[in-house]
């Protein structure tokens, strides 16, 4: 297959400063890259223009690339800001107002100002319709085509663009779901349809009246985004599919995407993730954490044996989203992350200078101290390490913006910077504890993928304040999310209730048939030109009576109920340390995921070209100034062997190795670092 | 060791301790709800953690419900009064429910796991879960018609849960033959003994980083930090005292409302909080502990100084309170206990009320004042029980510049409701309505949250405990804001007794209960047009409701 007409990939990341872009000759390992200005307005723009630039210089023809991959902020974006469709609900009779109420909580209990964000459909735009499903499927009053048609024509007339429908029970039977969106793209074809039970078939009906909302909200905003994307590669003469990166960690074909942007909303962190499960694997590491820290956040995310888990309890903002979604914790721990002095304690974050003003040291008119200027005045970062060399850093802006700090905590400048550095270390280890031991996984088992601007700079640090013992640091750490998304798998994936006793003497016929249904539903959404797809099944277990599920991978036999509960009860001994074993254990849910995996040979991702000599400056963060070497990552070959303290800079970061840690450079041009 | 705001301490080293506090009680909690078996724990999530300094102050609280931070400390220094500090060894565990020494009412259970390193004890891991059942008259332990806490369930006084590792299996079993839900309340117990057990490790780890000399200075640094935070907030507000009222609309049992009185004197750096004038100790269960009235104290004082102060120990020294005894907010033994959690609430609502009179910017009007707690319970063919229950929220009242919130949990309790797909597949019952209560929501230039409404069929022949509050005495409003509707509860579309105990349901009855609206905010003539126009436009409030109290549409043209 590899013959010169997909020998090419281009994979795309729309970060918020910064657009992305690489082209990997997949035969020879030869990478271009393309950094722009992302364009807020219209992502599609720089994009587009990244692209035309990208083809212009490297190696490849225009119709040379067999695949664009894509990791988007867009649908984040839209939602966050509220950019969306004007939608409207069609609800039971009787629940009008289960998306307005939620789950009654606030997300802060001590502000007396909180507010609850409004709901994406005001209260005149849900309408109830008369029918109604009971808990166990069965129908109790049938679905009144007239009253349905009547609610409909009512949100028409408001001016409506989008439809979400959301029934209560439909987890147990979709039927009147599925029938009242057939029936209105019949009556009003022009309109998009977003039905809960096509997101998730699992029990909570305000959850899925959310994902039902929250899709029909995003998808005339990420339909025309990947519109005028596609159209724009078109015009540039490429022809290859756009595959758009997924919350679960794998791609999806454009189609897909449009319909279901719901399942996008973690597509950009996701792609960082796909991309260090790649390297990861590359190298030949199973079990990682993963550590992607940039100018406003950190985001960790645990992964065993090369799968990375997924949750379905995250959150965008107020609003739950129960898609299967990668499970990042994420802590406003970055580069730019301010630091202060309240009543005698040095706090850093969770507010940021983000990209603009930016840290002070950038010169653009930030005051406060942040994380970056911290780096600098203690020597990790040098005068000229921002974006390789091409803008210097300001170290008096950051000494004034440290002194204030210094001041008021009544110690140095330098302390204040190592104090600085020393607390959001302390806060990105408790944000590993959190996925690793929080959760009873030993962290000896792990290796920390550390990536993203800032990610190399602190991440053995960290490793090391866990126990983490390794740190691989990939060839690119600042590319990764782009990269990613360009070797990402495609991936489609369906998660559904059931309720299924392990005791129960139909038990294996009832998980059968349920692994059976939901697969040829999870199919039923894929495009019909995936051939050699594999799939990933899963069980959700818990004792019965309780409330959280645990998951557990299915080998490829479907197993035994005694074997099952034997593969729980080894999973909620991990995490809950005692089992019950008196206790009978049910299924609570079932998720299958269909996987085309992609097939592109492994070659080193590196850069080439002529590296800068090495140099040295001092590095004061411990406490006595040292005479750091630094070394450039581009000089470093396969096998050589680094000793810290060392500081390795490139063009997209900066790793710093402190004392006792020592780094080898591998086959794939990755930094493989025990932390000592 | 040092106490008080003068501990001085590396700023650097404080904040790494005390995220790692604060880290491990929330921790705690996370294994406590994902490993609870009841919905009141895991559902609604009636339960806290927190760690604790050797000497039983608290060092930090999970991130749960905040009603059961201020107990705990209380309790701890209870059961270690009588089982004595000196006897605490190395993998015990103590267990207490009891509400004369620190506790709230019956149903509330704490564990309390004393962490040593080595002889030298590092402090306490504790949690509180709400149970599902504690025996008593009824299923839940909470009668509204009870008139001493031995009607109302099993007492655990201060006791050994674990002695040296070993569970007591006599009391176990003693628990288990004494409550009808004897697989849950197991669980749940389980689930907090796992908690103690994620605390206990994380205070090890921490010692073992930084040594126990540091640790034990850190504790006392950060409780130091929060007390000087605290007294600097406090001292910001402007002197006076304040004096303010409100009422339970009875006590389950006799007619005539219940008064919570509280003056607050302010200036300098610290309060007081007197409860003196509150009525007696009420017959009928309503009474509410002195611990739960310190607690709801402490929680107001922290949303008016600084949220983002650590809770400790340290916000709670500048706080004084005078609870006269044989008060309503200070029972003697053996008063009921159970249902009082709108005593709670009203507790925080008098606070709030005269503060507004020294915040006059800040304070929102009432909220609904109500935590309708209900169980609907019956014997299945197994011979086993179902039940439901539901602790249905409000709304919060209107603030200077911004409209209540509708829907939603308020003040002191932040429950999570039930979900409809979730109470139908448990419970023989058939959710026929779930939404907000229009008109509800007091008027005013910012108007008050609407209340919640929950129609509920019945598929079986069952009983019924139910509270609900504010059904005659509503929620106040504030500087000219209306007060809120009040609350209903209803069988077949007749009002019933708010406060009732074991009322038997027929298979095919309706129940609706409703929740009170939260009261608004400033004169309902200075509301914005635009505002009245869009709750019309969303059926929030009717356009009648629009002509009488917004004179809308102004100037008398319809629109």
């Amino acid at each position: 297959m590899a013959n010169r007409a997909d020998r090419c990939g281009v994979g795309i990341d729309v970060g918020g400063t910064f657009t992305d872009l690489v082209l990997r000759d997949e035969e020879t390992g030869e990478l271009s890259l393309e950094k722009r200005p992302t364009t807020p307005a219209d992502p599609s723009i720089g994009t587009l223009a990244g692209v035309s630039a990208l083809l212009c210089t490297g190696a490849a023809q225009r119709d040379g690339v067999a695949v664009v991959r894509h990791g988007t902020t867009v649908a984040t974006n839209a939602l966050l800001e509220r950019r969306g469709a004007v939608v409207g609900l069609l609800t039971t009779a009787g629940f009008q107002d289960v998306l307005e109420i939620g789950r009654c909580k606030r997300t802060d209990v001590y502000d007396l100002q909180w507010q609850r964000t409004p709901p994406l459909v005001p209260r005149h735009l849900r309408r109830e319709v008369d029918e109604r499903i009971l808990a166990d499927g069965s129908v109790l009053r049938p679905l009144n085509v007239e009253d349905l048609r009547r609610q409909t024509a009512l949100l028409r007339g408001a001016g409506v663009t989008a439809l979400a429908i959301a029934f209560v029970n439909s987890y147990a039977n979709p039927a009147h779901e599925r029938a009242a969106a057939e029936l209105l793209r019949e009556i009003w074809p022009e309109v998009l349809v977003s039905q809960s039970t096509e997101l998730s078939s699992e029990l909570g009906e305000y959850e899925r009246t959310n994902l039902a909302v929250v899709n029909a909200f995003l998808q005339p905003v990420m339909a025309g985004y990947l519109r005028r994307l596609q159209s724009g590669l078109v015009e540039q003469g490429v022809r290859a599919p756009l595959q758009i990166m997924q919350s679960n960690g794998g791609a999806a074909d454009v189609e897909q995407a449009a319909r279901f942007p719901a399942r996008a909303l973690l597509s950009g962190p996701a792609a960082g993730v796909a991309g260090a499960v790649q390297e990861a694997q590359a190298a030949g590491i199973e079990n990682i954490i993963t550590f992607d820290m940039g100018g406003t956040s950190c985001d960790v995310s645990l992964v065993r044996g090369a799968r990375a888990e997924t949750s379905g309890t995250n959150r965008i903002g107020q609003l739950p989203l129960t898609l299967p979604m990668l499970d990042l914790t994420t802590i406003g721990a970055g580069g730019g992350s301010i630091a202060s002095a309240v009543a005698g304690a040095l706090k850093v974050g969770p507010e940021s200078a983000g990209a603009s003003p930016g840290p002070a040291s950038y010169g653009q008119g930030g005051t406060r101290p942040t994380v970056t200027d911290a780096w600098l005045l203690t020597g990790l970062l040098g005068d000229s390490s921002r974006l390789g060399g091409s803008l210097r850093l300001d170290r008096s802006a950051a000494v004034a913006a440290m002194a204030g700090l210094a001041n008021a905590l009544g110690m140095s400048i330098l302390d204040a910077a190592r104090g600085v550095i020393r607390v959001v270390q302390a806060n990105m280890a408790n944000a590993v504890r959190a996925v690793s031991t929080r959760r009873g996984f030993d962290p000896r088992h792990f290796t920390l993928v550390a990536y993203g601007g800032a990610g190399p700079l602190a991440a053995v640090e960290v490793a090391r304040q866990i126990g983490v013992p390794r740190v691989l640091i990939p060839a690119l750490p600042g590319l990764l999310c782009a990269l990613g998304a360009l070797g990402a798998d495609l991936r489609y994936e369906l998660r559904r209730s059931v309720f299924i006793r392990l005791d129960d003497a139909a038990a294996q016929m009832a998980l059968d048939r349920s692994l059976r249904e939901v697969e040829l539903a999870c199919r039923a959404q894929m495009p019909t030109d995936v051939e050699g797809a594999e799939v990933e099944r899963m069980a959700y277990l818990r004792y019965r009576g309780q409330p959280h599920a645990l998951g557990v991978v299915l080998p490829t036999e479907t197993p035994t109920p005694e074997h099952l509960r034997a593969l729980f009860e080894a999973e909620y001994a991990r995490e809950y340390v005692r089992t019950r074993p008196d206790q009978p254990v049910e299924v609570r849910s079932i998720s299958i995921a269909v996987v085309k995996a992609v097939s592109w040979q492994r070659r080193p991702s590196s850069l080439t070209g002529v590296a800068p000599p090495a140099s040295e400056r001092p590095v004061d963060v411990l406490g006595g100034q040292i005479r750091c070497p630094v070394v450039q990552r581009q000089a470093i070959r396969q096998g050589a062997v680094l000793v810290g303290p060392c500081l390795i800079e490139q063009a997209d970061s900066t790793t710093w190795l402190p004392p006792r840690s020592q780094a080898r450079c591998d086959a794939l041009g990755n930094l493989l670092v025990e932390v000592g | 060791m040092l106490r008080g705001a003068d501990v001085s301490f590396d700023p650097i080293l404080l904040e790494v301790i005390s995220g790692a506090l604060q880290f491990a009680a929330d921790e705690m909690g996370y294994v406590l709800g994902r490993t609870a078996y009841s919905n009141v724990v895991y559902d609604t999530q009636d339960f806290n953690t927190s760690l604790l300094a050797p000497d039983a102050s608290l060092v930090a609280s999970g991130s749960f419900l905040p009603l059961h931070v201020g107990v705990m400390p209380e309790a701890l220094e209870h059961s270690l009064r009588r089982l004595g500090a000196e006897n605490l060894r190395e993998g015990d565990i103590l267990i207490s429910n009891d509400p004369f020494r620190g506790g709230t009412h019956l149903p509330d259970v704490m564990l309390f796991k004393p962490v040593f390193d080595g002889e030298r004890l590092l402090g306490y891991a504790a949690n509180l879960a709400h149970w599902a059942d504690v025996g008593g008259r009824v299923l839940g332990g909470m009668s509204c018609d009870a008139t001493e806490m031995f009607q109302e369930g099993l007492l655990i006084s201060p006791a050994w849960l674990y002695r040296e590792g070993r569970l007591d299996e006599t009391l176990i079993r003693m628990i288990r033959d004494n409550v009808r839900l004897p697989e849950e309340v197991f669980g749940d117990l389980m689930a907090q003994v796992a908690a103690c057990e994620t605390g206990a490790r994380r205070l090890r780890d921490l010692a073992a980083e930084h040594g126990a000399d540091t640790l034990d200075t850190a504790m006392a640094a950060l409780q130091a930090h929060s007390e000087r935070r605290t007294r600097e907030a406090l001292a910001a507000l402007p002197r006076g005292v304040y004096v303010a009222e409100d009422y339970l609309d009875n006590d389950g049992l006799n007619p005539e409302p219940v008064r919570i009185r509280v003056a607050v004197r302010t200036g300098g750096d610290h309060i007081e909080v007197d409860f003196t004038g509150s009525h007696p100790q009420t017959e009928g269960p309503v009474n509410c502990t002195l611990a739960t009235t310190r607690s709801c104290v402490y929680f107001v004082v922290h949303t008016i100084t600084d949220p983002s102060i650590p809770d400790n120990a340290g916000c709670h020294r500048p706080v004084t309170i005078n609870a006269p005894e044989g008060s309503v907010v200070n029972p003697r033994f053996p008063a009921g206990t159970g249902p009082r959690a709108a005593t709670y609430m009203r507790v925080t609502d008098a606070l709030y009320r005269a503060l507004a009179q020294a915040l006059p910017d800040r304070i929102p009007a009432a909220c609904d004042g109500t935590i309708v707690g209900s169980r609907i319970y019956g014997r299945t063919a197994a011979g086993g029980y179902f039940w439901h229950n539901d602790g249905m929220v409000g709304g919060i009242g209107g603030r200077p510049g911004r409209d209540g919130v509708d829907g939603v949990s308020s003040g002191i309790v932040n429950y999570q409701n039930r979900c409809t797909e979730e109470l139908e597949r448990r419970s023989p019952i058939l959710v026929e309505h779930y939404g907000l209560v229009p008109d509800s929501g007091g008027a005013g230039q910012y108007r008050g949250g609407l209340g919640i409404q929950r129609n509920v069929r019945l598929l079986a022949d069952a009983h019924l405990t139910i509270r609900n509050e504010r059904e005659k005495i509503p929620a106040w409003g504030l500087n000219g804001g209306k007060s809120g509707a009040t609350s209903a509860v209803l069988v077949n579309g007749q009002r019933i007794n708010p406060k009732s105990t074991h009322l038997p349901l027929r298979k095919g009855d309706l129940l609706t209960m409703r929740t009170a609206g939260a009261g608004g905010w400033g004169d309902p003539s200075c509301r914005e047009i635009a505002a009245v126009e869009r709750d019309v436009q969303e059926g929030k409030i009717s356009p009648d409701r629009a002509r009488t109290e917004y004179g809308y549409p102004r100037g008398g043209v319809n629109p």
